[in-house]
């Protein structure tokens, strides 16, 4: 189902509720991967992933189509992740390095885990970036996003988020030739 | 699942050989998540989001709530004390004294002359017992005696009741 009909869907007080579980379906999996490649851990991405839905039944009325709704849910789970680490950089008063080496761990632990070796070494590198510039490369390199949409989701010019991109490119094949 | 593989895939040998270069990486999934997850996510959200309009009363963060329960017990536990400091009959009497101590002496005169109350009624109201006249009469010692006398006798007390 397209966008708008789903939107047409929501709007309407009958059809509201199937309508919402087909936007769950149709998001779910881009959403969790979004969030699970910033927490690593999966029950902290299962709880935030719900609290994105939760966030989009309260604030439906809000959106008022000037975004496209997958931007506008991208939107949400972005800024969730972001104060879901800031959160845990305050609550444990740890520095950044730590909280990196806290997620790293987790992909070293091997629960859920099924990359082969360059692929967890490219997950680990990807961990020594700010987290603004992560969610960056990942909306870009991961899910393939054009500048335009993650400009309108992380409200930054396309420019600015270009040269991000690139520097982390960079960044990251330098960890991985000599890290 | 949402994964999108890219046909570049370079062998782990290839890697070793020459310096990395990202978009020579194939785009793997690393993370895995339990058996049946997306099938059962849509139903948990459904259920809670249904749920969260049902419940229309008002969620106070659990921080503000650590932040205001003190601080109600701070206002609680103030409201006591203040409300028991300012019923002391003793407080009560001190704090008349100072209010009147700030009226200035013409301003109190000003306004006996311009209330109904008598000099007979002032009189009744003012303890004397156990007080000495030169605490109400400072210096008086001083006057002569004749003076004094000159000044009882322009005195009209009318009702010796009024002593």
């Amino acid at each position: 189902m397209e966008d708008s009909e789903l939107i047409e869907k929501l709007k309407g007080e009958d059809t509201k509720n199937y309508a919402f579980n087909l936007l769950v379906r149709k998001y779910q999996e881009r959403i969790y991967w979004h969030i699970r490649k910033m927490v690593i851990d999966h029950d902290d991405a299962d709880d935030l992933v719900q609290e994105v839905f939760i966030k989009v039944w309260k604030y439906l009325d809000n959106f008022r189509g000037d975004s496209q709704l997958y931007t506008w849910i991208y939107r949400i789970a972005t800024n969730e992740c972001l104060s879901f680490l800031a959160k845990k950089k305050k609550r444990f008063f740890l520095p950044i390095v730590d909280v990196e080496k806290e997620l790293s761990n987790h992909v070293d632990s091997g629960t859920n885990l099924s990359g082969d070796e360059i692929h967890l070494k490219l997950q680990k590198a990807l961990l020594k970036l700010p987290d603004k510039q992560r969610l960056v490369f990942n909306m870009k390199y991961y899910d393939d996003m054009k500048y335009e949409d993650i400009a309108e989701i992380t409200e930054t010019s396309v420019g600015a988020l270009k040269a991000s991109y690139h520097h982390a490119v960079k960044k990251i094949e330098d960890i991985l030739n000599n890290g | 699942m949402y994964n999108k593989s890219k046909n570049k895939i370079m062998s782990e040998d290839k890697l070793h050989s020459k310096p990395f270069k990202l978009e020579e990486i194939s785009k793997k999934e690393v993370f895995s998540v339990p058996d049946g997850y997306f099938d059962k996510l849509p139903t948990i959200i459904q259920t809670r989001a249904v749920e969260s309009t049902k419940k229309k009363t008002v969620l106070v963060p659990a921080g503000v709530l650590r932040l205001a329960i003190p601080v109600a017990l701070v206002v609680l536990i103030s409201g006591y004390v203040g409300f028991k400091y300012l019923n002391n009959p003793v407080r009560k009497d001190a704090r008349i004294e100072a209010m009147i101590a700030e009226i200035s002496s013409e301003e109190l005169v000003s306004y006996l002359d311009q209330s109904d109350i008598t000099s007979d009624e002032l009189l009744d109201m003012v303890s004397f017992e156990g007080e000495s006249l030169e605490e109400f009469t400072p210096g008086l010692d001083d006057v002569p005696d004749e003076d004094l006398e000159l000044l009882i006798n322009d005195i009209d007390f009318g009702n010796e009741n009024n002593i």
